[in-house]
């Protein structure tokens, strides 16, 4: 695996168990805000383990790997534009779900809008890293 | 000038239109009637959606090549361009309505679907610019007109 494909494994898995955790701190909170304490207990090993896997794959396989070459921003330009278009697709489906939760005449604390641009911009990310995941993978079975 | 360059252009001076004529509309209301009835003047922003007609309005090119590999790239940058400005748009208005109404505060639900609307917009405004400046570089750059 070069740099960017350890990248994309590490940024794959981070942004995917932030979402999950983020999702799950956001129901405990409204739950009681007494599971702070959880929560802290449970961030600072995650944070430790997504640093040392940063450490990983900052690594480069060989001092003569270059950093980035075409294929690799040519694949990064893709998981881009898909990751982008994701993005449309989930502010959508956020709103929507707010809107339907609260009906059209409703109304919704404003620490709402902070919850659902996080929300949103971390699981675009972990749309970013699986297409690139997927794009090397593809790239693989077609050299053979 | 190619199709998607006269289509962008459509699309930027349509869309300049509605907001500037958007905007005064607002605003002249606002000091006539006052809020939430002057929001009526958001109405002008209707007439972006005339953009719309740009694939009917221009034909395809002539010749047997319609879109290259340099237009391909243009496109592929002004499609990221678009994007990163509509979701800077997005988190700027999601922050700051947060910031300015504060933690307690509580807005309309209805304000979710004008943020992913302006977002739209912002997007499609933004792609079709990039695209104008960015043939504009590639003829400078060359010295002559495709």
């Amino acid at each position: 695996m070069n740099r960017m494909q350890k990248t994309a494994w590490v940024g794959f898995f981070g942004s995917l168990t932030s979402s999950v955790l983020y999702a799950t701190a956001f129901m405990l909170l409204l739950l009681s805000p007494a599971y702070r304490r959880v929560l802290c207990l449970i961030l600072c090993p995650f944070l430790a383990v997504l640093f040392a896997a940063l450490v990983w794959s900052c690594r480069k396989q060989s001092p003569a790997e270059p950093d980035c070459d075409e294929r690799d921003s040519q694949i990064s330009r893709r998981a881009v534009i898909i990751s982008f278009a994701g993005l449309c697709f989930l502010i959508y489906i956020s709103d929507a779900i707010v809107i339907l939760w609260t009906g059209v005449g409703g109304s919704i604390p404003t620490s709402v809008l902070p919850v659902i641009h996080l929300g949103v911009g971390l699981l675009t990310a972990t749309l970013y890293y699986a297409a690139m995941i997927v794009f090397y993978g593809k790239g693989k079975k077609a050299n053979g | 000038m190619n199709r998607i360059q006269k289509m962008s252009w459509l699309i930027v001076i349509t869309q300049g239109i509605a907001v500037l004529s958007a905007a005064i509309a607002v605003t002249v209301f606002y000091y006539k009637i006052g809020f939430p009835r002057a929001w009526a003047g958001s109405a002008f922003l209707a007439i972006s959606g005339f953009g719309g007609l740009a694939p009917v309005l221009f034909r395809k090119d002539p010749g047997p090549v319609q879109f290259d590999e340099r237009d391909v790239a243009i496109n592929s940058a002004a499609v990221k361009n678009g994007f990163t400005a509509s979701y800077l748009l997005f988190g700027s208005l999601c922050m700051g309505i947060w910031m300015i109404k504060g933690i307690r505060g509580t807005i309309d639900v209805n304000v979710l679907p004008m943020i992913w609307m302006l977002a739209g917009i912002t997007c499609i405004f933004v792609h079709a610019l990039s695209i104008l400046i960015l043939y504009g570089r590639d003829k400078t750059s060359e010295g002559e007109t495709k």
